[in-house]
């Protein structure tokens, strides 16, 4: 088992040295290639982004990714960023298997009830959402109640004496990123689920006259936990990627906003390091899910 | 007669915990439909309960230096300059639309060439080379891809079009890598192969004839995330064109974020707009893959 | 002796998208007694499997009855109708009177779970729990279908035995909850020929001794003709002959069943080219099966 482990860490090495490669490789070829205009990106555009209603891009970000600080490192600015966008992925981890997975079970206990399925459209329908359309409308919403605009502060990231209030707003970030998430998880659960039921086997269970909750749970749903679990990892690339976009349109001071600050002004340092520990979180996950999946019973495997 | 007949009587507590168990496995979907949509109703509630008390602010909906909110005319209110946002909205639509199309299709058509020419060279290597790629591609989500890709690159719309186009490409050549090992281990292929066949005959009479399907459907199922990756870029004011300040969907609703809260309509009707498209397309997708046989009965995909 | 199955004049059709219907069965009509084997046979497109299909209550939903009737034990006080019934009922019969077998042996088989777990379902379905916990009560069932050191066996997996056994545990399980209908289709395809004999010859024993009828699905005559007691020749849905198997093996009436039978390979022919089946016989079959001919 030991000698197994040691294995897959050498695999995970391996990977972070591909991957790694293929992050400055891609950024590379971004800022040696041609230039259209030689200006930074997005001409007039950028100038009007930056003064949105929805609140001011964290400063120390700004500063840090327009050259103009001295006081605040890359290093620095990278942690922080990096803390709080893994809180609110952790935050929109957690909203999504907690609905995801309950409904797509549903969807597929169900799979026969055509009112069934139009119950479950509109969480369907979440899988095609623009999230930082949603973004927005909730920033809008946010004012209206209680006028607060953006997330633009250094605190919501650090937490400091209003811990509610940042779990409050943490959560208000990642609730779009998991709403896409959960409309995509649902389709994928029922249709492994709707896959499985057609097995022989079941049929089979089914002419012995076994019926219902019964001959879903223990034959169908049993028999394809094993590639359920091995896909929770596979949204994560979408959802993130999605999540760099919504902490922008959020103005929340998370690695989206480095990032696409970053390219807005072909900031090379900011690219490359937030690629790299966007791509490192995720080849992580997917080393995770796939060492637990070897310690799953072997006949599982086998399916 | 023999003891490994025997019936080994379990202890009373475990039959119990056993039966117990029992109950509850049946009555499972019951407990998945309290805890999921209870949790859909609490939110609904509160939802409700804090907007019965700030009914619609008047501050938001009033008419603002120049524009309308949306009425019997102007269905999608006016913009700064006073112009109906319908018009504008659906012209915007109508060039993501355009642009996603050409970058789907495009891009399938370059990854199926990809595939094609290791058809021809390296076979086996090079198929499982692309699907490795493909899947290392993952690794790095595509938006950041085509952010940097894009941004380094500098504005345009052509620019935009060509890293779209060569995502897509990664992933159709992944995919359609995986569909020549399969075909070329099918049986009529090697019973082609046995007759002799050379291989441009073979790609031509045995591959092609049925690869499009699948090309075709797996071209329609990426075509709403194109159009969603192509709206975020153009949020974000990359590959923006000067003469016509937004002339893309998500460049629209960006604008829109200025006046968020004088004007929600500039933000709201664009995104609707996309969101109804992308719904519109999926089912799309998803008719185009049962007509072509590609589906597999669900109807959820 | 009355039968236990009678089926008449049964039109099974599928609606294609709204337009023309297939017809799946045609005005089929048969009757099934105790320990008696009937055969079906047909190829492929032939009915055989929806026939069956629609004998143990597992037909497609879009699949509609037409017409005729389907009764088990008709004449006696709990006579039932299996194309009015129920799912609860289909449920009750499922589970005690019935067994279905299908093609593919491993198939029928859920990979996760031991061949125990298997059996002791089945029998707890059948509402045999003291039976389900009294291992020891299985055994002299599970020696008679001719597994041996069967108690060795049940911890196995699915993946782990061979087909021949997986087919002899299936038949153990049917035995053990008391099925007097049995229903199998092509259930030994799988087999090679030694083992593919046994089965039948257990088969055979079985029906006899316990009084149990089965209807046989198969495509070969070869199968019918070691243990079926009748057949019935299907084609394109409808019934082209019935009658005693030896009757139809060796003086069949009609010429489709003839043409059929000389495909057949035997022993020390050498044939240079495959038969084929005349058209017109195809036609003749067609003329009997919609009332035209005869």
């Amino acid at each position: 088992m030991i000698a197994q482990l040691l294995q897959r860490l050498l695999v995970l090495l391996l990977r972070f040295l591909a991957v790694w490669l293929l992050v400055a490789l891609v950024v590379e070829i971004a800022m040696t290639g041609p230039r259209v205009r030689g200006e930074a990106v997005g001409g007039q555009t950028m100038e009007i982004v930056r003064e949105l209603a929805t609140g001011n891009l964290p400063t120390d970000l700004v500063a840090v990714v327009s050259g103009e600080a001295t006081g605040v490192s890359w290093l620095a600015a990278l942690g922080k960023s990096t803390l709080a966008s893994f809180t609110v992925c952790a935050f929109a981890i957690l909203v999504m298997l907690s609905f995801g997975p309950v409904f797509g079970v549903l969807a597929g206990r169900y799979r026969r009830h055509p009112w069934f399925e139009a119950m479950l459209s509109p969480l369907l329908a979440a899988a095609w959402l623009p999230g930082f359309w949603i973004a927005s409308l909730a920033v809008w919403w946010q004012v209206e109640h209680w006028g607060m605009p953006g997330f633009a502060d250094g605190e919501a990231a650090t937490g400091g004496p209003m811990r509610i209030e940042w779990l409050w707003r943490t959560s208000l970030v990642a609730l779009p990123v998991a709403l896409v998430a959960i409309g995509w998880q649902v389709r994928f659960i029922a249709g492994t689920l709707r896959r499985s039921a057609g097995a022989t086997h079941v049929l089979a269970a089914y002419s012995r006259g076994m019926g219902g909750g019964r001959l879903f749970y223990r034959h169908v749903f049993r028999n394809s936990l094993y590639p359920l679990i091995r896909s929770i990892d596979r949204s994560l690339p979408a959802m993130l990627g999605m999540q760099l976009l919504v902490e922008w349109a959020f103005r929340y001071p998370g690695l989206g906003t480095l990032v696409i600050e970053s390219a807005r002004s072909s900031q090379f340092a900011g690219l490359l390091s937030g690629g790299l520990l966007i791509s490192t979180l995720l080849v992580v996950a997917h080393w995770v899910g796939e060492t637990t999946a070897t310690f799953l019973p072997q006949r599982a495997s086998a399916i | 007669m023999p003891t490994v007949h025997q019936n080994r009587r379990r202890p009373k507590m475990r039959q119990m915990l056993q039966q117990l168990w029992h109950a509850l496995m049946v009555g499972w979907d019951l407990y998945l439909f309290a805890f999921g949509y209870g949790i859909v109703f609490v939110l609904l509630g509160i939802a409700a309960i804090s907007l019965s008390g700030h009914s619609m602010s008047t501050s938001a909906m009033s008419d603002g230096p120049g524009w309308t909110a949306p009425n019997a005319v102007h269905w999608f209110g006016t913009s700064r300059d006073g112009i109906d946002m319908m018009g504008p909205v659906l012209h915007a639509a109508g060039r993501s639309i355009w642009l996603a199309l050409l970058a789907t299709v495009g891009g399938s058509l370059a990854g199926l060439a990809v595939a094609t020419l290791f058809f021809f060279v390296w076979r086996e290597r090079g198929y499982r080379m692309l699907d490795r790629l493909a899947g290392w591609g993952a690794a790095i989500p595509a938006i950041f891809m085509v952010l940097t890709l894009a941004a380094g690159h500098g504005a345009g719309f052509g620019v935009t079009l060509l890293i779209l186009s060569g995502l897509c490409a990664l992933f159709v050549a992944g995919r359609s890598g995986r569909w020549f090992h399969e075909l070329e281990s099918s049986g009529d292929v090697l019973a082609a192969r046995a007759l002799g066949y050379s291989r441009r005959r073979l790609l031509i009479d045995h591959l092609f004839t049925r690869l499009w399907k699948h090309a075709a459907a797996s071209a329609a199922t990426l075509l709403p995330g194109v159009l969603l990756a192509e709206a975020a870029l153009g949020f974000t004011g990359i590959g923006a064109q000067v003469s016509p300040a937004a002339n893309r969907i998500g460049m629209l609703i960006a604008e829109g974020n200025e006046t968020l809260f004088d004007a929600p309509w500039l933000v709201f009707f664009p995104g609707l707009v996309l969101w109804i498209l992308c719904v519109v397309l999926a089912t799309f997708a998803w008719a185009v893959r049962r007509t072509l046989g590609e589906a597999i009965d669900e109807r959820l995909f | 002796m009355p039968p236990i199955l009678s089926v008449n004049d049964l039109t099974v059709t599928y609606p294609d998208r709204g337009e023309a219907s297939v017809v799946a069965t045609r005005e089929v009509s048969f009757h099934l007694e105790p320990g008696e084997i009937l055969g079906i046979v047909g190829g492929v497109g032939s009915g055989k499997t929806t026939l069956i299909r629609t004998l143990s209550g597992l037909l497609p939903r879009e699949a509609r009855f037409f017409s005729g009737s389907a009764t088990l034990d008709p004449g006696a006080e709990g006579e039932i109708d299996l194309i009015q019934m129920r799912s609860r009922h289909w449920r009750r019969l499922r589970r005690h009177r019935l067994a279905v077998f299908f093609r593919e042996v491993i198939s029928q088989w859920n990979p996760l779970r031991t061949v125990r777990q298997h059996v002791r379902e089945t029998l707890q379905l059948a509402g045999r729990k003291r039976e389900a916990r009294i291992e020891a009560d299985w055994m002299p069932v599970f020696y008679e279908v001719g597994l041996i050191e069967p108690e060795n066996l049940l911890g196995r997996y699915p993946h782990q035995l061979p087909e021949v056994v997986l087919l002899r545990f299936l038949i153990g399980m049917a035995l053990l909850k008391g099925a007097d209908l049995w229903i199998a289709d092509e259930f030994t395809s799988g087999l090679d020929a030694t083992s593919e004999d046994q089965i039948l010859r257990l088969l055979r024993e079985l029906a006899e001794k316990r009084r149990i009828a089965v209807l046989l699905g198969t495509p070969r005559f070869g199968v019918i003709e070691r243990v079926a007691d009748r057949v019935a020749v299907l084609f394109e849905g409808g019934v082209v002959e019935s009658g005693a198997v030896l009757d139809v093996l060796r003086r069949p009436k009609n010429r489709f069943t003839r043409a059929l039978l000389d495909c057949q390979p035997r022993l020390g022919e050498r044939r240079h080219r495959l038969t084929e089946i005349d058209p017109s016989a195809r036609r003749d079959a067609i003329d009997t099966t919609r009332g035209v001919g005869e």
